[in-house]
């Protein structure tokens, strides 16, 4: 009897350890899947407090007051912040929603606040941004459709980033308007990342390099030619007003790049031949994928064995014409990889994350990305870069107290020609690396340089005062 | 232990119901009220009595019996009090009283024990089955039954103008053990005879089947006429389990859960309401504006505890149906979270423990098996209740001992730990 | 009540339930580990005095064969007095239902065994003969308690 009696006991001590084990089993499983059910009469609404997002230069962008986001800077960063709505997020606000939320689910932290009470500050954003640079940036595009990427060569670091037109999120918060309606304003694009133009003359530093790479020098001197025809073309290219680009015989590599030769770019293209272009720009990131945390198109050049089929194709690419379409982003990178010796680094828009009471959680360290030219073609390349901004084609954006180096673009559009620039400062070691463009603007030189000046005047009034 | 320790244990059980009941008050806003220390005093006076009688008439009791018992029902009276103030204090009440049928029980006893229980088994048998009976009387009289939530299970008196009601099948559990227990200590050896054979199986004479049968037989009525899952499923299960421990034969273990299967099977046949239990158990969000409600609270607090809980007074528990009774448990842990709940299985662990002990020490087979099956009915209602409001079976009606409000359940439990004091108290006279 | 008090509540209820059943699970160990089955032997114990005195040479200690229905029979030395019986109290215990609690009790007097039963339900026999008072039991006979049988070796 009493065997028997102990087996019982045993075994009704045993289910009892079960249940406990059960409870535990089951109290895990309903609370995470049914606390958010929305018949649970207890699921409390989440803690959706954001935290404030700050540019490097200490601007608020992205705060809660009262319980609602609001933009102080309106349109201003919309492209980089984003919104954080309802029905929809985007920009930083939708990429790093959890790091700006107060804390992880789940977290040994969240577990020690739900025992000790309290509720966490939600964590702050600081962005690479400059608001000074950001501001004269748009000041320069002053609502004219186009957009402005600066980036700090040696890091990476986004240091404006604008677009324009723009709009006001706080009106999607507000509800003056909504998502819905926005599919066809113009301010819903982002030019920066997203617009894909001819780079006109621009790419002529990659056709530049190209040639350095095939052995020639600054100094190689070519035909002045008023008009090239390539092999099996229709139409002959000519040079921005017409005649040959410079007085006398011959014109060198510099001369060319400085007054932006158009017949010397399109027959050295041709010269050089598809694989030669072809190799060099994809190295500069066409064709691929970069890797930026707000998205960007792909900006694209054709291959080299159809150019190489079709020679009137590839001298109109080697002056950054016909097929060819990049991203003001993208030519930013890329000037950026010049004047930082040749190595191009991976762009970045958040410099830290960090806890109410300042200790970082996540910073975002410089990152190369790719070589686009050796340091050698790098520097011969900001020489004579330096050389359009000093006497040549880009003296828009030439200071006094700091040596300039960029080049001009002005590329063929449906609604006039669109105004390019890009370009770094200082050239032999730069701090600072610039893309600008403005959608039908006109000419590069007298449109987009003066914006980069504005910019460089930014820059270097904070670093030089 | 001591006697100065086994009163340490309880005044701590009543400063637990009295400081729960303290921040129930404080939670609520209302800062702490007169109902703490009252409930102190309730605990006190209950337990003290209780004490006070172990130690007069049965002074060589176990002390190990109240402690777990007291911290049960403190846990318990607290979470009531704080689903429901008037149920809170009516609980102290049904405490209060519970210990006088405590005390009584200690007192009748004391001169010639137990064993005298067997001479009056057929006279508690009766007692039972009338017990079991009396909600089945037409509503409207004096003395009359009354359905609640769909179970035929509750009685009502009228006392002038106020209406009394109770389960008597509470008090038919109790004696019905009692009965169990004294029937089996005579016929465990022929009961234990399996002289026939089926192959490698041994068999009892068939005629030695007629108790389970009547036993099957009894818990089926119980279910086909009052409606009660619960009761009649621990009817059943404590018959077959002491008649196991009384045989040592498996045989009835097996015999039992067939008869049960087969039961369950024809039940959820014959039966809507057992299919719709089965349903709402397997699947209470398909059904969650019917049956499947009060699960699905359940399910819903369950998910809101954590390790600590929402802490006492800052949960939700009035939220499911029946809180204080049939969800006691899922109301304790969503307040005081997995560590309340493994509190109070520990304490049911420790309840069952002492209560097996005594039965394996008692002197005779009547003791022995009465403290079996006294102990037993408590563990396997526990293990039905919490098991069904955790969904590991389905819900069945039965309270949680020393826990659920109910002062019927409090009375008949109070009266186990009487007996099981009295039975510990024997075995070392 | 801000949120840290009632963490801080929450934390000391948890701690006192605990609190009470750690405590409650001592003392049920203690008491468990309470009386040792045998009394022990303090004949055996080295003499403290002084001066190196030898204690007495022990005799030959008798012992009890005790014999239940199941299992080989277990030797016990003899040398004090030790209820016999199914409860947690004594000192010899046998798992005997047709034995009480507290059953008889043996001890050493004059160089052999006595026993005398305590009162229990189905008395104690010595070589069948069932005993009324304390009965000396020689090497060899047999003492039954309940169904258990112990013989003195």
């Amino acid at each position: 009897m009493r065997g028997a009696m102990r087996r019982v006991a045993y075994v009704l001590v045993a289910v009892i350890g079960v249940l406990a084990v059960w409870l535990t089993v089951q109290q895990v499983v309903a609370g995470s899947r049914y606390a958010d059910d929305p018949r649970n009469p207890r699921a409390r609404p989440a803690d959706d407090r954001r935290g404030t997002i700050t540019t490097a230069d200490g601007v608020v962008v992205a705060e809660d007051i009262d319980g609602v986001r609001r933009y102080p800077l309106g349109g201003d960063y919309l492209q980089v912040v984003g919104y954080d709505l309802q029905d929809g997020a985007a920009g930083l606000e939708s990429s790093r929603a959890v790091d700006l939320s107060p804390l992880e689910e789940g977290s040994i932290t969240s577990w020690l606040f739900g025992v000790f009470g309290g509720s966490p500050e939600p964590p702050q954003m600081g962005l690479t941004v400059v608001d000074a640079l950001q501001q004269s940036a748009l000041d320069g595009l002053a609502g004219r459709p186009g957009a402005v990427v600066a980036i700090d060569p040696r890091t990476g670091a986004v240091l404006a980033y604008a677009s324009s037109p723009s709009l006001d999120p706080n009106d999607l918060v507000d509800g003056t308007r909504s998502l819905a309606d926005l599919g066809d304003d113009p301010g819903s694009l982002d030019r920066a990342a997203f617009l894909l133009l001819p780079a006109g003359s621009t790419f002529k530093i990659l056709v530049a390099a190209a040639a350095l790479e095939a052995g020639m020098t600054p100094d190689t001197e070519f035909e002045d030619l008023p008009e090239y025809l390539a092999p099996g073309a229709g139409l002959p290219i000519g040079n921005a007003g017409g005649g040959s680009c410079v007085a006398g015989a011959g014109i060198t590599l510099r001369e060319a790049l400085v007054v932006s030769c158009n017949t010397v770019f399109a027959s050295l293209a041709v010269d050089l031949g598809g694989e030669a272009v072809v190799g060099v720009t994809e190295r500069a990131g066409f064709n691929t994928t970069l890797p930026f945390e707000l998205g960007a198109a792909i900006s694209s050049i054709p291959t080299a064995a159809a150019l190489d089929a079709d020679p009137g194709a590839l001298a109109q690419t080697g002056i950054g014409e016909r097929d060819l379409r990049v991203t003001p982003l993208q030519m930013a990178v890329i000037v950026a990889g010049i004047g930082n010796g040749g190595v191009m680094m991976k762009p970045y828009v958040v410099e830290v994350v960090s806890t109410g009471d300042g200790s970082t959680i996540d910073a975002t360290g410089a990152a190369r990305w790719g070589r686009v030219v050796s340091p050698e073609i790098a520097s011969e390349l900001a020489s004579m870069m330096a050389d359009v901004v000093a006497d040549g084609t880009g003296r828009a954006a030439r200071r006094d107290d700091v040596i300039v180096a960029g080049k001009t673009g002005t590329a063929e559009g449906g609604g006039g020609p669109h105004a390019w620039f890009i370009g770094f400062a200082p050239a032999d070691d730069p701090t600072i690396a610039i893309a600008v463009v403005v959608q039908g603007g006109g000419s590069g030189g007298a449109v987009a340089a003066p914006i980069a000046a504005g910019v460089f005047e930014a820059w270097f009034g904070i670093r030089n005062p | 232990m001591t006697a100065r320790t086994e009163s340490a244990f309880l005044a701590a059980a009543a400063l637990v119901a009295g400081g729960g009941t303290a921040v129930v008050t404080v939670a609520a806003g209302e800062g702490v009220t007169i109902d703490a220390p009252i409930a102190v005093l309730a605990f006190l006076m209950a337990f003290g009595g209780v004490l006070a009688a172990v130690r007069v008439w049965a002074p060589r009791g176990t002390r190990f019996l109240l402690p777990p018992v007291a911290l049960l029902a403190a846990l318990g009276s607290v979470e009531i009090f704080r689903i429901d103030r008037d149920l809170g204090r009516l609980q102290r009440l049904w405490l209060l009283v519970a210990a006088g049928v405590a005390v009584i029980t200690l007192g009748l006893l004391r001169t010639r024990g137990t064993v005298v229980l067997r001479r009056f088994r057929y006279l508690f048998l009766a007692g039972a089955l009338i017990l079991l009976l009396l909600p089945l009387l037409p509503s409207g009289l004096p003395l009359g039954g009354a359905t609640v939530n769909g179970s035929r299970l509750w009685v009502q008196l009228e006392v002038g103008r106020r209406t009394l009601s109770f389960q008597p099948g509470e008090g038919a559990k109790v004696l019905l053990v009692v009965f169990f227990a004294s029937y089996l200590a005579e016929r465990r050896h022929a009961l234990a005879a399996l002289p026939r054979r089926l192959g490698p199986v041994a068999l009892p004479e068939p005629r030695q089947l007629l108790p389970i049968l009547l036993a099957f037989g009894l818990s089926s009525g119980v279910l086909v006429y009052e409606g009660d899952l619960g009761a009649s499923i621990l009817l059943f299960g404590v018959f077959v389990v002491m008649l196991y421990a009384a045989t040592e034969r498996p045989f009835y273990l097996a015999a039992g859960g067939a008869l049960v299967a087969g039961g369950a099977w024809a039940a959820s046949r014959a039966f809507g309401r057992v299919a719709v239990r089965v349903e709402a158990w397997l699947h209470p969000f398909e059904h969650y504006t019917g049956s499947g409600y009060q699960v699905a609270q359940g399910v819903f607090a369950l998910g809101d505890a954590g390790l600590l809980g929402t802490g006492l007074g800052s949960g939700s528990p009035y939220l499911i149906p029946a809180a204080a009774t049939d969800f006691v448990f899922v109301a304790i842990v969503e307040e005081t979270g997995l560590a309340g709940g493994f509190a109070v299985l520990a304490a049911f662990g420790f309840l069952l423990t002492v209560g097996v002990g005594i039965a394996l020490r008692a002197g005779g087979a009547f003791r022995s098996l009465l403290a079996m099956g006294l102990s037993i009915t408590l563990a396997l209602q526990t293990v039905l209740i919490v098991g069904g409001v955790l969904r590991l079976l389905p819900l069945t009606g039965v309270t949680l001992p020393f826990v659920s409000y109910g002062g019927s359940s409090l009375l008949a439990n109070f009266a186990i730990v009487a007996l099981l004091e009295q039975i510990s108290h024997e075995e070392r006279a | 009540m801000p949120m840290i008090a009632v963490n801080i509540v929450k934390i000391l209820f948890a701690a006192s339930l605990y609190g009470f059943l750690f405590f409650l699970a001592r003392a049920m160990r203690a008491h468990l580990a309470g009386p040792a089955p045998l009394a022990k032997p303090f004949r055996d114990e080295p003499s403290r005095h002084a001066g190196g005195a030898v204690p007495p040479p022990s005799p030959e200690p008798l012992r009890l064969e005790v014999t239940t229905g199941e299992g080989a029979p277990s030797l016990v030395p003899i040398t004090d007095r030790h209820v016999i019986g199914r409860g947690a109290t004594a000192d010899i215990f046998i798992d005997d239902e047709y034995s009480s609690a507290r059953h008889a009790v043996f001890d050493v007097a004059e160089g052999a065994v006595w026993v005398e039963d305590l009162g229990s339900t189905n008395g104690t026999t010595v070589d069948g003969t069932r005993i009324i008072g304390r009965t000396r039991v020689g090497v060899g006979m047999t003492v039954e308690v309940g169904s258990t049988r112990v013989t003195v070796r």
